[in-house]
């Protein structure tokens, strides 16, 4: 019965808006918050409502691109959009700076350290909290310059047998290194969420120095495997 | 001919190159990996899979060359990844309980009962009488007794621990003991190690990796692969593959003197024959060990069957882990546990070998090579029997950079569907061919459980390994080129050679 009750309550509040992509790029700060720029592109009926999941803790909302008559506005954890009255697939893009996205190891007293001092944590997880259907999310990270990743920590979903992709790809674009997130056909309460890792890009030159140490040391300590006598 | 345990002493170098390559290998090892962990990071490559490959680059030099045990190597391995941050403690602390290990591990107490009870000693002078008068029959015997097995038995480790005891007496027969090894046991120990590996994809159920690529094939593109299909592309590439091998081995990788085509013996085969007959009939305790690898075998043999006898699955290692039991039964057994010879420092090898592996594969740096390996050949203005030839060799050689079969299809076959579907081409034509070369993981001692096995006796090297596996590949490979060219094509698998992509 409550079952029959929760799937004509989540019915009744389902509305006809799809969302066919929804595209953010963030442009990550090492102090700071990022700057994202996401992109929609919707169908509905002409005027309609619906809200657009965020992610993220946004602020400073605004509409850098868009059809005449396209409603924009903030509400909590989402942005409501209203649709052009003129109809059909609709393309915008709108602006805002996420907090929290990367991350540095605060340390309690006591605590132990779980990555190296100068390593950040880039972390995000998308839960679709509305009634439209997402058919292709997808977040696409961009590291501060100088920065480039250690590993993926997490990434969620697992890719399904079917899917050829991976859920996180790693990739570079104008220099810096980039983590895009996609999830496909996500309907409300369907997530994904990534945790990366980033370092320094220059490399510590100890290991140079010890490598080198180390293979004139071997090659004294045992050149009699070579010499004449043996 | 009783000298049948096996070693954990450091092979000797044998020739002034060879010590050269022990003394030089140490420091190349090390400016390979300072090469490696130096480049700039390539575009989507993280930096625990640089670092990864790096290790893994200076561990294969110094598994190669030999400066130092290739046990020692893999425990070094194992730190040098925790210390780059490539691979977190726990993993790697983990290989050492992978399914591999303890298979190794079980199946050397059965391969140490089959040696105690004489069984092993019966089979190889029975095995030397019938076929084994002359070195490059008892060769042949042995690929004919894989060819055998392989469909029975789908576990290759499985197969490589019935027939080990065999190996070393035969060796032993033919005077190629790990003290002492010559070109004969190099040819015997290279081909069943080749053998038992690529015979494995004369059927699509040779391995689990083939059913994961079948799996690829007909979820991506709806093409269904049925077992003659697969059979009657993979057979005739394998057994020739190995025929080939047979006789180039013994002909020009390893030629065997003339002094060694005949059994090394005081008395001849007369004496064999005399040392069979002074055998008598079957033992007690032979006939004990019989039933119990009996029981063993049966449950290897009828693993597609056990959930429906039993409700659950007795995998390979399982089946082994029963057989030791009994083996080791106090009172009723067939050994106690100190008569077992477990060669450890194998195990420890291997642990290293594996954890570089799945270093490699979590990191995503072996995914990573070779989409950029792909993406960097502009495939779209070659003809298709160019491209194929390029796929083929990736997949074929592709198996020297990882230790998983079934990881290294996850990562190629979906790889090669969609870049087949990109460039026009139908994906059966090049995702098939390339299933077939999913077993051939004959290049090192680490890309195979059958390989690490074989490589404890001692009586082959790494370069040894590696000059007779590249010569296997690429016998295989020109024979998948040779028959896109002809067969596949007339069987309606592949295009014309010389089509252009669409």
């Amino acid at each position: 019965m409550i079952r029959r009750i929760l799937l004509l309550s989540c019915a009744l509040a389902c509305t006809g808006a799809e969302i066919q992509r929804y595209t953010t790029r963030l442009d990550l700060a090492l102090e700071g918050p990022a700057t994202a720029t996401a992109t929609v592109t919707a169908t509905g009926a002409p005027g309609e409502s619906f809200r657009i999941p965020v992610g993220f803790k946004a602020s400073g909302l605004r509409l850098v691109e868009g059809p005449a008559g396209l409603g924009l506005e903030a509400v909590p954890h989402a942005v409501q959009a209203t649709l052009p009255p003129a109809g059909g697939p609709c393309t915008f893009t709108f602006a805002f700076t996420a907090e929290g996205v990367l991350w540095k190891e605060i340390l309690r007293n006591g605590q132990k350290p779980t990555i190296p001092a100068a390593s950040r944590l880039v972390r995000h997880a998308f839960v679709n909290t509305e009634a439209t259907v997402i058919k292709d999310y997808a977040v696409e990270a961009s590291l501060p310059a100088g920065y480039r990743f250690q590993g993926i920590k997490e990434a969620l979903p697992k890719a399904g047998k079917t899917e050829v992709e991976p859920r996180v790809r790693l990739g570079r674009s104008g220099g810096r290194e980039t983590a895009l997130l996609r999830l496909e056909d996500a309907d409300q309460g369907d997530s994904a969420s990534m945790v990366l890792e980033a370092v320094p890009r220059d490399r510590s030159f100890l290991w140079l120095v010890v490598g080198v140490g180390l293979s004139i040391l071997y090659l004294v300590l045992f050149r009699d495997m070579v010499s004449a006598k043996s | 001919m009783e000298k049948m345990v096996l070693s954990s002493k450091t092979r000797a170098a044998q020739s002034p190159t060879e010590k050269w390559m022990r003394y030089l290998g140490f420091p190349g090892g090390i400016a390979l990996f300072l090469l490696v962990f130096y480049l700039p990071g390539g575009a989507g490559l993280t930096n625990a899979a640089q670092t990864g490959a790096a290790c893994f680059a200076l561990a294969l030099v110094w598994w190669v060359t030999e400066p130092f045990p290739t046990y020692v190597t893999s425990l070094i391995l194992m730190f040098l990844l925790l210390v780059t941050r490539t691979s977190p403690a726990k993993p790697l602390m983990d290989v050492l309980g992978m399914e591999v290990i303890w298979l190794n591990l079980l199946a050397f107490i059965l391969s140490s009962m089959l040696v105690k009870t004489r069984m092993a000693k019966r089979m190889a002078l029975w095995l030397i009488l019938r076929f084994g008068r002359k070195a490059s029959w008892a060769l042949l015997a042995f690929v004919i007794l894989q060819l055998a097995l392989a469909p029975l038995i789908p576990a290759t480790a499985a197969r490589c621990v019935m027939t080990l005891p065999l190996m070393i007496v035969v060796a032993t027969i033919y005077g190629s003991t790990e003290g002492s090894t010559n070109n004969f046991g190099r040819n015997l120990f290279l081909l069943n190690l080749a053998g038992i590996s690529v015979l494995s994809s004369i059927t699509m159920t040779g391995s689990s990796a083939n059913l994961v690529a079948v799996g690829f094939i007909q979820s991506m593109t709806g093409h269904r692969v049925y077992y003659m299909d697969w059979m009657r592309l993979g057979a005739p590439i394998a057994i020739l593959s190995m025929l080939i091998m047979w006789v180039i081995g013994q002909r020009f990788i390893f030629p065997i003197r003339k002094e060694d085509q005949v059994p090394h013996v005081d008395g001849g085969l007369a004496l064999i024959e005399d040392q069979y007959k002074a055998m008598g009939p079957l033992g007690f305790q032979e006939k004990k060990g019989l039933v119990i690898f009996g029981i063993v075998l049966f449950l290897w043999m009828t693993d597609i069957f056990h959930m429906r006898w039993f409700g659950v699955e007795i995998s390979a290692p399982f089946a082994a882990l029963i057989g030791a039991v009994l083996v080791l039964f106090p009172r009723y057994g067939v050994l106690q546990w100190a008569e077992a010879d477990i060669p450890w420092h194998l195990l420890i090898f291997s642990a290293g070998a594996y954890a570089g592996g799945l270093a490699l594969e979590d990191t995503g740096a072996a995914e990573w090579g070779v989409r950029t390996l792909f993406g960097g050949m502009n495939l779209r203005s070659i003809p298709f029997g160019a491209a194929f030839t390029i796929v083929m060799a990736v997949m074929m050689y592709s198996h020297l950079l990882t230790t998983s079969k079934t990881v290294r299809t996850i990562i190629m076959i979906p790889i090669i569907i969609t870049m087949s579907k990109a460039l026009g081409w139908d994906p059966v034509s090049m995702a098939l061919p390339a299933a077939l070369c999913i077993d051939w993981v004959v290049g090192l001692p680490i890309s195979g459980k059958p390989n690490v096995i074989l490589f404890s006796t001692n009586q082959f090297s790494v370069m040894d390994n590696f000059k007779f596996g590249m010569a296997t590949c690429t016998v295989g490979l020109l024979l998948l080129v040779l028959s896109a060219a002809t067969w596949f094509h007339w069987l309606g698998i592949t295009p014309s050679f010389w089509a252009m992509p669409k």
